[in-house]
């Protein structure tokens, strides 16, 4: 039975490069990514040293994926399996062909632009214990107020991960003037 | 129905131009893409983000639409809509590239 380990690292949503760069390492130190990141969980199988290309997409429906699947197959990609609409890709280096999954600037802008829609569309969502402490009244249990601290920690962070995409496809952007 | 008029799709970028293309008769995914590398020599490479992406936006705007199904893979093809868009891209390709001959062939009879 070959060995596997599990490793927690967490990225955020503007992260996907570094994380492509950092199982790409793994691979060259002989772990094989086996199941990508359940809230930054990773689970690794021991084997020989690879260089390995690895690359992220993100899809915003979880509808039918056999066939988006399929084309990926059919172009050399193998796929890993994915954590919440993000898809986990991989082809060894040494392969002919391709090492990018997407090959002009527009279609790399719409794949952070169906990330940001996700996370504008749950801002309600991560509003609504803010609401709560209205409700609540000015005196709150200790316990509401060490939710609500938590939960404005993740608002902050779900604001900037919004500003860091916006910032990425405004960089994206720039480049298409060129 | 709302009906986009054929310069609201242009111009189109280089990749989705060739997936048009090599839709003029019904492919998958991989056969468009192993089209375009074949016909431009390598030049133009789609990757399948790329590809994936530009088939659910030309079916979304009824551009191209999807034939049958073989197996896993969706066949599509240039709808009679697609065909107007390609050809009006092609014309103001053919514009440009006229007046580019006519401009650099004046400056060289100088």
């Amino acid at each position: 039975m070959a060995e596997r380990i599990i490793k927690h690292k967490w990225f955020w949503a503007w992260q996907d490069e570094k994380e492509e760069q950092w199982l790409e390492d793994m691979s060259e130190g002989g772990y094989h990514l086996v199941s990508p990141g359940f809230f930054g969980r990773y689970e690794f199988q021991k084997g020989q040293p690879q260089r390995v290309i690895y690359r992220l997409d993100y899809l915003a429906q979880n509808q039918n994926q056999e066939d988006y699947k399929q084309l990926f197959a059919d172009a050399g990609w193998e796929h890993i399996g994915k954590f919440g609409g993000w898809q986990y890709f991989r082809k060894p280096a040494e392969n002919q062909g391709e090492s990018e999954i997407f090959t002009d600037v527009s279609s790399k802008i719409e794949k952070y632009r169906r990330v940001l829609i996700i996370l504008v569309i749950l801002t309600p969502i991560y509003l609504l214990p803010l609401n709560m402490q209205t409700i609540l009244g000015r005196d709150p249990h200790w316990l509401m107020n060490t939710i609500f601290i938590f939960w404005s920690f993740i608002l902050c962070i779900m604001s900037f991960s919004v500003i860091k995409l916006i910032q990425r496809i405004k960089a994206l952007k720039n480049t298409l003037k060129q | 129905m709302k009906i986009t008029p054929i310069t609201d799709h242009l111009p189109l970028s280089e990749a989705t131009f060739f997936i048009m293309l090599a839709l003029m008769t019904p492919k998958h995914g991989y056969g468009v893409m192993q089209m375009v590398e074949e016909i431009s020599q390598g030049a133009v490479v789609i990757g399948p983000g790329t590809l994936y992406g530009a088939f659910s936006n030309l079916e979304k705007e009824k551009l191209i639409e999807m034939v049958r199904e073989e197996g896993r893979r969706k066949v599509y093809r240039l709808t009679q809509k697609g065909r107007e868009v390609l050809a009006a891209q092609r014309d103001r390709l053919k514009l440009m590239v006229d007046l580019y001959d006519e401009i650099i062939d004046l400056e060289e009879d100088k």
